[in-house]
């Protein structure tokens, strides 16, 4: 192997001068370029081919799954990657009035973009300002007590 | 029009590998404890049948076994198989679903298609390079993860900021929790996410996009983590996804991971340079015979016998 091209598998002496290495060179780039095509013929021919298409299902697949996920199930969702997206939350708010008696409030009477931001204290300033009788809010995030702001 | 390479490095490919073996260290561990911390076991849906906890914990120790094997790279793509396997198993049997233990599955089953054990392997197939096609397959798995990550929060309810507010840790000031405030983050977030989605396949974006990457994974945990047990668990979710950019790089900084590979052969029967050593041309005792001796072979002669 001394002094071959590398990989050539003639025995072929390099040329004379200058050239010589251009020549070497360049058949180092082409060896390192059927390198590169024997790893892809490890999955040779056909089977190849039908490598390449069983992989195009996988990722239609991958894409079809999500997209079915989305469009017919409701949060928390399997399948649909949709992380901390709060799911089906229902919020819900009571008022406490001067007589002491709790009554449910609508967020609605909050006004816009208030009725639909269930974080915070403004929404509940806000239903203050609009029921003059109340002395609290309680904010629910379903079952449970989310806070209670004093008006 | 994308034009797709027929190769591409074997390096970033095998990185990822060890980055998810060791996230299925983690979870094999989480998933086999499971019942044991009174989460009961039971099927995720009505026509899987039901088994006994033990064979579960079983389950999990075949993982177990199976992800470290990853790591290491003995027998990577069984190995890989295996562990996607174990995790839907214990998804459907045990029902301990997770987007977590989802993305950890189908990335490990793709992972299986590929020649991950083509580098950084105790017994893989040596190789610089890799058929693209399984390589860009979990490529684009990383992308729909974001696409359908943002999607999935263009709503109303999560755009005004009621999810990340209820979702907001410990960690987060209440300050932060105000209206147009959290809408922003919000709408950054979803923003975020498409941008990476898209960005990770441009040459140009794809610094940008990785760093902002990396910075979103960790701004969430920092956001929801209420404790260290929520701290692993986000962050096992976060190296499965991010660890995915590792497939977008065509090769890795200088010096990252040892390979653990015997000097690989060339195509004329000489070994070639590892790239490890390439990294570091002016180091260690036989640097001036390397360049003696190897600087020959970048024109494509032998160099001189090595006594």
């Amino acid at each position: 192997m001394r002094g071959r091209v590398v990989g050539s598998g003639s025995g072929r002496p390099p040329a004379r001068g200058g050239t010589g290495h251009a020549e070497r060179s360049g058949t180092a780039v082409r060896r390192t370029s059927a390198d590169r095509v024997s790893v892809v013929a490890t999955v040779a021919g056909v089977t190849r081919t039908a490598a390449s298409r069983l992989l195009l299902g996988v990722l239609t697949t991958a894409l079809v799954v999500p997209a079915v996920s989305l469009a017919t199930t409701d949060p928390p969702r399997h399948y649909a990657w949709n992380m901390f997206t709060g799911g089906r939350t229902e919020y819900r708010y009571a008022g406490e009035t001067t007589a002491g008696d709790t009554v449910p409030v609508d967020p609605a009477a909050a006004g816009t973009p208030w009725s639909s931001v269930h974080h915070g204290p403004q929404t509940p300033a806000a239903l203050c300002a609009a029921r003059p009788e109340l002395v609290r809010v309680v904010r629910y995030a379903d079952a449970e007590i989310e806070g209670t702001y004093p008006c | 029009m994308l034009r797709f390479p027929e190769t591409l490095p074997a390096r970033p490919l095998a990185a990822y590998r060890v980055v998810l073996g060791l996230v299925a260290v983690v979870r094999a561990l989480a998933l086999t404890a499971n019942p044991y911390l009174g989460n009961r076991a039971h099927p995720l849906y009505g026509w899987v049948p039901a088994f006994p906890v033990p064979v579960y914990t079983g389950v999990g120790l075949v993982m177990l076994v199976a992800a470290v094997l990853l790591v290491l790279g003995v027998a990577a793509r069984p190995a890989a198989l295996t562990v996607g396997l174990c995790v839907f198993a214990e998804m459907w049997g045990a029902g301990y679903y997770g987007n977590g233990a989802y993305l950890l599955a189908v990335m490990a089953i793709l992972l299986s298609f590929s020649r991950c054990d083509a580098a950084f392997a105790l017994r893989g197939r040596p190789a610089d390079e890799v058929w693209a096609p399984p390589v860009l397959l979990l490529r684009a798995q990383i992308s729909i993860v974001y696409l359908y990550a943002a999607v999935g929060k263009l709503n109303q309810d999560y755009l005004v900021g009621n999810a990340l507010a209820g979702d907001a840790g410990v960690l987060v000031p209440t300050g932060l929790l105000v209206f147009p405030l959290v809408a922003v983050l919000a709408i950054g977030a979803v923003l975020l996410e498409l941008f990476v989605a898209a960005a990770l396949w441009v040459r140009r974006l794809r610094p940008v996009a990785i760093v902002l990457g990396l910075l979103l994974h960790l701004s969430m945990i920092a956001w929801i983590a209420d404790g260290p047990l929520a701290v692993v668990e986000l962050g096992c979710f976060a190296a499965t996804t991010a660890g995915g950019y590792l497939l977008f790089v065509d090769r890795l900084p200088r010096g990252c991971l040892v390979d653990l590979q015997p000097a690989r052969e060339a195509p004329g029967g000489a070994p070639r340079r590892s790239r490890q050593r390439r990294s570091n041309p002016g180091i260690g005792p036989s640097s001036a015979l390397r360049a003696i001796h190897l600087e020959p072979r970048r024109l494509g002669i032998d160099p001189p016998d090595t006594p």
